[in-house]
C-alpha cells in the first residue's frame, strides 16, 4: 500500500484521516441523478402559486368576483328598478335615499349602475367567449391543416387585419340597428382574428410535439387530436387573450354608447349611463362619475388579472 | 425592399376594396337606406341620390359605379344636408382631427417611448414600478372617461382651461392629452418589454464584453432594436386615435370630421356614413402602409433581403 | 512560468427564487502569457459564469462573491466599473458561441468593428476603418474591405464567428477567451475555426482561455486542460496527460463520449449517464458520486481534496481513488511517476 501511494507521487497526509471502511464500493445512486431540488409542480399549479404572489392581480380577481355577484344580486336589493321614472326625484344629488343619486327621469343611478353592470359585463363576457370559439376554431383548423390551406386562411386573416374593424362595427350596428343581442354579434364576430393567430401559433408549436406523435400513432382522428390533446395545451396563451380580450369588449360597447349605438333604452350599459351624464357634467357630475368609475375599475381590474395571467403562465419564466 | 413594398401596397388595395364591397353590401341590407327605393326622403335629395347612384341600373352596375366613385374619391352627396357632399365634410372636417391626431401621437410617442425606456432600465425598481402602475391605469381609463373629468376638473372647477370649442392653443390641451393617454401608456408598456427582450439578448452581451459604457449599449445597442417592434404598433395605435376624435370632438364640441361622423350615424345620414367609413379606411390602411414602409428602412433584413425572417 | 491570470478562490452564486445557485464555488487557476487553456465540462457546469466572472459580466441576480481574478498583477475584481470596461475588449476580451445571435443584427459589421477599436484607442475613423480591415484579413475573410458595409445576416455562420473572433482581436488583447466558440457551427468549419485560432495565437502572442464541453477540439489547440464538474474543478493538468492518463472518473467519461477530432481510429462514444446536479442543492461529498461507477462510501460523505500526480506539479486531481487505501479500479491508468 505505502509503496504504491509513493509511486503514486500522491502522499496520504495530504487527505486527512478517514472513517472506516470509507473505501467500499457503492457505486453510483440513480435516485440521486435526476434529484429534483424544486418543488414538483405541475404548470397549473406552478402558474397559481405564480398569480397569488402576484398582489395586484389577485386584487384584480376579487374585484371582478365582487362586481360579477353585485351584478346578479345588486339590482334587486336597492329597492327600485332601473326604468322606474319618478320626475320630482329628478336629477337629485347622492343621499341616504339614493346612494348614487338620480337621473335626468328620477331614476336611481345605483340602480342603473348595477344593472349597468349586468350588460356591460355580459357584453365583455359574451363577445370574448364567441371571439374564441370563431377564433380557435379558425385557427385551430389552420394550425393542425398546415400546408396551403394554412397559407391561406392565415393570408385572409393578413387582409383582414388591415380593415379598420371599429369601421365595421359601426356599419354593422348601423344597419342591425342598436339592441343588446346585436352588440353581442357585432363584437363576437368582428374581433376573433388575434384569437386566431395566437391559437394558430400554439397549434403549430404543440403538433411537433410527442405526445401529438404518440397520439396520432394509436390512430386518433384529427378532430379529437385537436379536442382533446391540442387546445387544452394550449389554454395559457388563450385564457391570457381572453382575459384581456373582456375589457376590450365593454371599452368597445361603451364607445359605441357615446356615439349613440349602445343598447337600447330603457335598458342601459355604463357606457350609455357614462354617456348621457356628460351632458349634465357642470350640474350633476355624478351622473358622470359612478358609471365612469365603474367602468375605469373594471376595466382595471381585468387589465390586472390579464397581466399577472401573462406572466403567471409564461413558460419562458420557469426557472 | 421593392417587392416587399409592392407586396405591401396590394394587401392594402385588397383590404380596401374588401371594406367597399362590405359597405355595399350593409348599406343594400338597410329599409330605408339609400339604395333602397322604399324611404321618405325630400325629392332634392331623392334625385341626387338617384343621379349618382342610378338606382334603375342592375346591382352589379351600380357595383361597379360606386366602385368607380370611390377610385375617383367621389364619395357622393349627403343623405340629410342639401347641396353637401361626403367631400366637402372631409375637406372641413379632417384638417381639425388630424391636427388634435398628430399632436396627440407626438405627445403619446415623445413621453411614452423614454418612459418605457427608463422603466425597462430600471426593472423592478420602484421607478419602474410606480410607471408601470401608471401606465396600466392609462391604458385602462378610456379616453371618453378621462374627457369628461379633464373638463370637470380644469375647465368647470379651477377655471384654468376652457371648456370646449377649437382654435387656440389652450383648447387643444385637454382633448389632446384625453386622446394621447391611452397612446402613451401603451407605447411606454411595450418599449419597456421589448426593451427588456432586447436587454437579455446576446449581441448585449457582446457590446458589454468590448467595453462599451452602459450609456452606449443602451443607446447604441438596445433602443434600436427595441423601437423597432414598437413601430408595427403605430398602426393600431392611429386607429385608436382616430376612433378615439369620434368622441373627444363631440366631448369639447370640436369641428372636426369625428364629430361629423357622430352625427351622421346618430341621424342615419347613410351616405356620409359609408362615404367616412371608406375614407377612414383608406385613411388608416395608407397609415399602416406607410407604417410598414418605414419598418423595411429600420430594418436591414428587410431592406435586404426583401422579407421578414 | 510568468502567469498572466491568476484566478483564486473565485465564487459566483445567483439569488433565485429558489435560493443560492452556487454556479461557481471555489475556482483556482492560472493562465500563461501566449499559453491556451481549456476549460471543459458538461453544459450547466459553470463554465460560462466563470468566464463572466473574469469580466464581472454577471447579470442579474447573479453576484461574484469571493476570489481574486489577477491580470498580471492587477486584481480586476477591486477594480472600479469605468477601469473594468478599459480591461473588457481591451486586456480580456471574449468571442460567444452563437455568432448568429451575438452580432447586433441591426448595425453592419463595419459600425460593430469600429466601435470597439473607438471605445479603447482614441483614433480616428479612417484609421479605425483601416485596423477594421486589417484585423479582419487577419482571421481570413475574403474582400475585407466589402464587409464593412455589411451587416451580419449577409454572412455565413463560420463567417460571422470570424467576425467575432477579429472584433475580440481588434484591440490586442492579452487574453481573449472563447466560450464555446465552435459548439454552433459544422464540423468542418469547427476545424476551420480551432485552426485559425491556432494562428492567431502563435501570430500574436495572446493567451487563450478555450471554454468547451467537447473534448475533442481542444487537442490542437490547448497545452492544459481543466476539468469543471458541477462549479468545480476536479482535475487539471497538461493536455497529453488529461489525454493519457486521465485521473478522474468525470473526465474519463468526458473523453469517452466525445468523437476527437484527431482520433485515428473510430471509437464507441459512451454518454455519460444522468446528468449534472442542480447547483441549488449540489450533492454532498464529491459532487460527482451520483454518477460515479467507482462512488465509494467516502465520496457521499466527505468532498474530496486536491492532490498531486504525477509528480511534475503540474496534474493535480479531487477524488478519493487517489487515496493509498482506495481499491485499483480496472483498466485505471494511475499517474506514472515523472
Ligand atoms: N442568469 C442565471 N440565473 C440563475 N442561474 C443561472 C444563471 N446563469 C447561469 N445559471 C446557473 O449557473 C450554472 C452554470 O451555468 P453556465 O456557466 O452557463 O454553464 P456552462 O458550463 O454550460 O457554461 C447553471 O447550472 C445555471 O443553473
Ligand atoms: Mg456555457
Amino acid at each position: 500500500m505505502k509503496a504504491m501511494s509513493v509511486a503514486n507521487g500522491v502522499n496520504p497526509g495530504v487527505f486527512g484521516p478517514v472513517p472506516e471502511n470509507a473505501f467500499e464500493h457503492v457505486g453510483p445512486a440513480p435516485e440521486e441523478q435526476n434529484l429534483i431540488v424544486r418543488p414538483p409542480t405541475t404548470y397549473w399549479q406552478d402558474a397559481w402559486r405564480r398569480l397569488k404572489k402576484n398582489f395586484l392581480a389577485m386584487c384584480g380577481l376579487y374585484v371582478i368576483i365582487l362586481f360579477i355577484a353585485l351584478a346578479i344580486f345588486g339590482p334587486m336589493l336597492t329597492g327600485y328598478t332601473y326604468f322606474g321614472q319618478v320626475l320630482t326625484d329628478a336629477n337629485k344629488a347622492p343621499s341616504l335615499a339614493h346612494w348614487f343619486g338620480t337621473d335626468h327621469l328620477g331614476r336611481d343611478e345605483l340602480t342603473r349602475v348595477l344593472y349597468g353592470a349586468r350588460i356591460s359585463l355580459s357584453i365583455g363576457i359574451v363577445a370574448s367567449v364567441i371571439n374564441l370559439a370563431v377564433g380557435a376554431l379558425y385557427g385551430g383548423i389552420s394550425g393542425l391543416v398546415g400546408g396551403r390551406t394554412d397559407n391561406v386562411m392565415m393570408r385572409i386573416v393578413d387582409i383582414i387585419y388591415g380593415i379598420p374593424l371599429q369601421l365595421v362595427v359601426i356599419l354593422l350596428m348601423v344597419v342591425m340597428g342598436s339592441g343588446l343581442l346585436n352588440i353581442y354579434v357585432a363584437l363576437g364576430l368582428v374581433y376573433w382574428l388575434g384569437m386566431a393567430r395566437i391559437v394558430r401559433g400554439q397549434v403549430l408549436a404543440l403538433k411537433e410535439q410527442e405526445f401529438v406523435l404518440a397520439a396520432r400513432m394509436v390512430g386518433a382522428d384529427q378532430r379529437r387530436l385537436l379536442l382533446r390533446h391540442l387546445i387544452p395545451n394550449a389554454m395559457g396563451p388563450i385564457i391570457v387573450t381572453l382575459t384581456l380580450s373582456i375589457p376590450q369588449a365593454i371599452f368597445t360597447e361603451a364607445w359605441l354608447s357615446f356615439i349613440g349605438l349602445g343598447v337600447a333604452a330603457p335598458q342601459a350599459s355604463w357606457g350609455v349611463l357614462a354617456s348621457e351624464g356628460v351632458g349634465g357634467l357642470r350640474s350633476y357630475p355624478w351622473q358622470t362619475f359612478f358609471p365612469a368609475a365603474a367602468i375605469s375599475l373594471t376595466m382595471l381590474a381585468f387589465n390586472f388579472l390579464g397581466d399577472g395571467l401573462r406572466d403567471a403562465l409564461d413558460p419562458r419564466l420557469r426557472r | 425592399m421593392a417587392r416587399y413594398i409592392l407586396q405591401r401596397v396590394f394587401a392594402a388595395f385588397v383590404a380596401l376594396w374588401i371594406l367597399t364591397t362590405v359597405t355595399f353590401v350593409l348599406m343594400h341590407a338597410i329599409p330605408g337606406g339609400p339604395f333602397t327605393r322604399e324611404r321618405n326622403v325630400p325629392e332634392a335629395v331623392m334625385r341626387n341620390i338617384e343621379a349618382k347612384y342610378h338606382l334603375d341600373d342592375p346591382l352589379w352596375q351600380q357595383y361597379l359605379d360606386y366602385l368607380g366613385g370611390v377610385v375617383r374619391f367621389d364619395l357622393g352627396p349627403s343623405f340629410k344636408f342639401q347641396g353637401q357632399t361626403v367631400n366637402d365634410f372631409i375637406r372641413r372636417g379632417f384638417p381639425v382631427s388630424a391636427e388634435l391626431g398628430i399632436i396627440s401621437i407626438i405627445l403619446s410617442m415623445a413621453i411614452g417611448i423614454p418612459v418605457g425606456i427608463i422603466s425597462a432600465l430600471r426593472q423592478n425598481k420602484w421607478q419602474d414600478n410606480v410607471t408601470m402602475l401608471v401606465a396600466i391605469i392609462g391604458v385602462s381609463v378610456p379616453s371618453f372617461i378621462i374627457a369628461p373629468l379633464l373638463m370637470y376638473v380644469f375647465a368647470l372647477k379651477l377655471r384654468w382651461l376652457p371648456p370646449a370649442m377649437w382654435g387656440s392653443w389652450r383648447q387643444v390641451i385637454m382633448p389632446a392629452v384625453a386622446l394621447a393617454l391611452l397612446p402613451l401608456a401603451t407605447f411606454s408598456r411595450l418599449m419597456r418589454s421589448s426593451m427588456l427582450d432586447v436587454i437579455s439578448q446576446d449581441y448585449i452581451k457582446t457590446a458589454r464584453a468590448k467595453g462599451l459604457s452602459e450609456l452606449a449599449v443602451t443607446w447604441r445597442h438596445a433602443v434600436k432594436n427595441a423601437v423597432m417592434p414598437i413601430v408595427t404598433y403605430l398602426g393600431p395605435l392611429i386607429a385608436a386615435i382616430l376612433t378615439g376624435t369620434f368622441i373627444i370632438e363631440q366631448i369639447f364640441a370640436i369641428p372636426g370630421l369625428g364629430r361629423q361622423f357622430v352625427w351622421s350615424v346618430n341621424n342615419r345620414d347613410y351616405t356620409t356614413i359609408l362615404g367616412l367609413t371608406i375614407f377612414y379606411g383608406a385613411f388608416l390602411l395608407l397609415m399602416n402602409l406607410v407604417v410598414d414602409i418605414i419598418y423595411g428602412f429600420l430594418d436591414p433584413r428587410i431592406q435586404i433581403a426583401g422579407r421578414k425572417d | 512560468m510568468d502567469n498572466l491570470l491568476r484566478v483564486r478562490d473565485l465564487k459566483t452564486s445567483f439569488f433565485t427564487y429558489a435560493g443560492e445557485v452556487r454556479a461557481v464555488d471555489g475556482v483556482n487557476f492560472d493562465v500563461a502569457g501566449g499559453e491556451a487553456v481549456a476549460i471543459v465540462g458538461e453544459s450547466g457546469c459553470g463554465k460560462s459564469v466563470t468566464a463572466m466572472s473574469l469580466l464581472r459580466l454577471i447579470p442579474e441576480p447573479g453576484k461574484v462573491l469571493a476570489g481574486s481574478v489577477e491580470l498580471a498583477g492587477r486584481d480586476l475584481v477591486k477594480l472600479k466599473e469605468r477601469e473594468m470596461r478599459h480591461v473588457r475588449g481591451n486586456d480580456i476580451s471574449m468571442v460567444f458561441q452563437d455568432p448568429m445571435t451575438s452580432l447586433n443584427p441591426v448595425l453592419t459589421i463595419g459600425t460593430q468593428l469600429m466601435e470597439a477599436i473607438r471605445q479603447h484607442q482614441k483614433v480616428e475613423k479612417d484609421k479605425a476603418r483601416a485596423r477594421a480591415i486589417e484585423t479582419l484579413e487577419m482571421v481570413k475573410i475574403p474582400s475585407a474591405d466589402k464587409r464593412l458595409a455589411q451587416y451580419p445576416h449577409q454572412l455565413s455562420g463560420g463567417m460571422r464567428q470570424r467576425v467575432m473572433i477579429a472584433m475580440a482581436l481588434s484591440c490586442h488583447p492579452k487574453l481573449v477567451i472563447c466560450d464555446e466558440p465552435t459548439t454552433s457551427l459544422d464540423v468542418t468549419i469547427q476545424a476551420q475555426i480551432i485552426e485559425l485560432l491556432k494562428d492567431l495565437k502563435k501570430a500574436t502572442g495572446m493567451s487563450i482561455i478555450l471554454i468547451t464541453h467537447n473534448l475533442g477540439v481542444v487537442a490542437g489547440l490547448a497545452t492544459r486542460v481543466i476539468v469543471m464538474y458541477a462549479g468545480k474543478i476536479v482535475e487539471y493538468g497538461p493536455v497529453n496527460e488529461i489525454y493519457g492518463i486521465p485521473q478522474h472518473p468525470y473526465t474519463w467519461g468526458l473523453l469517452r463520449s466525445v468523437p476527437r477530432l484527431d482520433a485515428a481510429e473510430k471509437r464507441r462514444l459512451v454518454p455519460i449517464y444522468g446528468q449534472p446536479p442542480d447547483l441549488l442543492k449540489p450533492p454532498v461529498g464529491c459532487r460527482f458520486n451520483p454518477r460515479c461507477d467507482h462512488a465509494m462510501k467516502i465520496c457521499r460523505e466527505q468532498e474530496p481534496p486536491f492532490v498531486p500526480v504525477n509528480g511534475n506539479g503540474q496534474h493535480h486531481v479531487a477524488c478519493w481513488l487517489q487515496h493509498p487505501a482506495a481499491p485499483a479500479v480496472a483498466g485505471f491508468k494511475k499517474g506514472v511517476p515523472a
